[in-house]
């Protein structure tokens, strides 16, 4: 586990002060999971603030991202790139973008299932045994990705994200299996025609 | 997957054609004038001045018959056919495959998005001046050298040990391009387009693997056994 910590952090951005409640509520009810932040919307996540949040996942409400920003989500904002984002979603939203989030859950989801899809989105950016197969990227993977699309060298990132140098590497043979490309230019590409980096990054 | 077996000299030259049409590249480079009638292999060869084993050898290599083909009966004299067919294949690659290949890459890059297009084609360019980097260094430094040896006025330096340790691996991007394309690319209007460009690729990814074969299993073991002196 890249982290060595038992404690999941969560930021809520919910626009409804009830809904939020609700949210943070039902997460603080888990013992593993503390709401560090609750806000109702992106503009109070300053990248500094986000770096002193410390947090492992955020539940955001989709319609807080503009609609021209949605096809590049984890640009949209610096609050949501290199986490995995659980949407609160109650308004009807195109199937495409929702599928962008690692977890959707909505007004009808129990809290406890709540606080799973917390947890599975948390532990799948986690880096993956052999035994675990996943066809899509972790968050996790996505920012190692960006990175080395960026030229970091395997040192780099693993002192960027706090990892060891091991970890990334694991991160970096999940990557190239999952997506089947291999060199870094490659991987380049994958990364801009996704929109995980802005040209030139 | 079913093994074929590998061809032999004591066959019918025809056979060899017949059995399959990615030889005729081959046999053009090799400079075989058709018209085998029902001749052997052996015949044919003896005839048009062809090296019986190497074209047998070659066969197998690019009819993946035989990856690993014997060197035993191969002679120094076999060196030459060997450097003329693979700069004949460095010549198509320039003149045709890649040329081709980048103007259906455009095309196709056409419909992306301004950064995706720009991000595609510089992938390619890269790609396509590795490549050329490596076919000029071969060009420039390998193939003089394997005449050399050929002619006997080998000089100090270079080693054919030397091509096989930078022989650089430049199969690898071609496979990711193919993944990309497959997988990734944002649903485009000019799907003939991607379908070309997948037809070049997997043209292009066939050759190259037989010329690589030829070179890594004919030409450069080839090369080491005279270099050692086992024969003048």
């Amino acid at each position: 586990m890249s982290q060595q910590r038992d404690e999941i952090r969560v930021v809520v951005v919910e626009p409804s002060a009830i809904v939020g409640y609700g949210v943070v509520a039902a997460l603080n009810a888990a013992a593993d999971i503390v709401v560090v932040e609750s806000v109702s919307d992106l503009s109070l996540l300053t990248p500094q603030a986000m770096e002193r949040l410390d947090a492992d996942v955020v539940v955001i409400n989709p319609s807080l991202i503009e609609r021209g920003d949605r096809s590049q989500l984890r640009t949209a904002h610096p609050a949501l790139s290199g986490l995995p984002l659980v949407a609160m979603a109650y308004d009807t939203f195109d199937e495409e973008y929702l599928r962008r989030f690692d977890a959707v859950v909505g007004l009808g989801t129990h809290p406890s299932l709540l606080v799973q899809r917390i947890r599975e989105s948390v532990h799948n950016s986690e880096p993956m045994g052999d035994e675990e197969r996943g066809d899509e990227l972790s968050a996790r993977e996505k920012d190692i990705l960006v990175a080395v699309a960026g030229g970091a060298t395997n040192k780099e990132i693993a002192e960027r994200l706090n990892i060891s140098v091991h970890t990334v590497v694991t991160h970096r043979k999940n990557i190239s299996r999952k997506l089947g490309i291999r060199t870094i230019s490659g991987l380049t590409v994958y990364a801009i025609m996704n929109n995980l980096i802005e040209v030139g990054g | 997957m079913t093994t074929l077996r590998p061809y032999t000299t004591d066959q019918k030259m025809a056979d060899l054609l017949l059995s399959n049409p990615r030889l005729l590249t081959l046999f053009e480079r090799m400079g075989l004038r058709l018209g085998f009638g029902e001749r052997s292999v052996e015949e044919v060869c003896a005839e048009q001045g062809v090296s019986a084993h190497l074209l047998v050898a070659m066969s197998n290599i690019v009819d993946e018959r035989n990856s690993a083909p014997s060197i035993d009966r191969l002679v120094r004299d076999d060196l030459r056919p060997i450097v003329d067919f693979l700069r004949l294949s460095h010549h198509n690659y320039t003149e045709h495959y890649f040329p081709t290949l980048h103007d259906h890459i455009h095309t196709m890059a056409a419909a992306l998005s301004a950064r995706q297009r720009e991000i595609i084609n510089s992938f390619y360019d890269v790609y396509e001046t590795e490549v050329l980097k490596h076919f000029h260094y071969e060009e420039q430094t390998v193939f003089p050298y394997i005449e050399s040896l050929i002619s006997g006025t080998r000089g100090e330096g270079f080693t054919i040990g030397d091509f096989a340790e930078t022989h650089s691996d430049i199969d690898e991007k071609l496979a990711d391009l193919l993944n990309i394309i497959i997988k990734y690319l944002p649903d485009a209007d000019e799907a003939m387009a991607s379908h070309a460009v997948l037809r070049d690729i997997y043209r292009i990814e066939e050759e190259l693997a037989a010329h690589t074969l030829i070179e890594n299993r004919l030409l450069v073991p080839l090369a080491a056994r005279i270099e050692k002196g086992a024969e003048r």
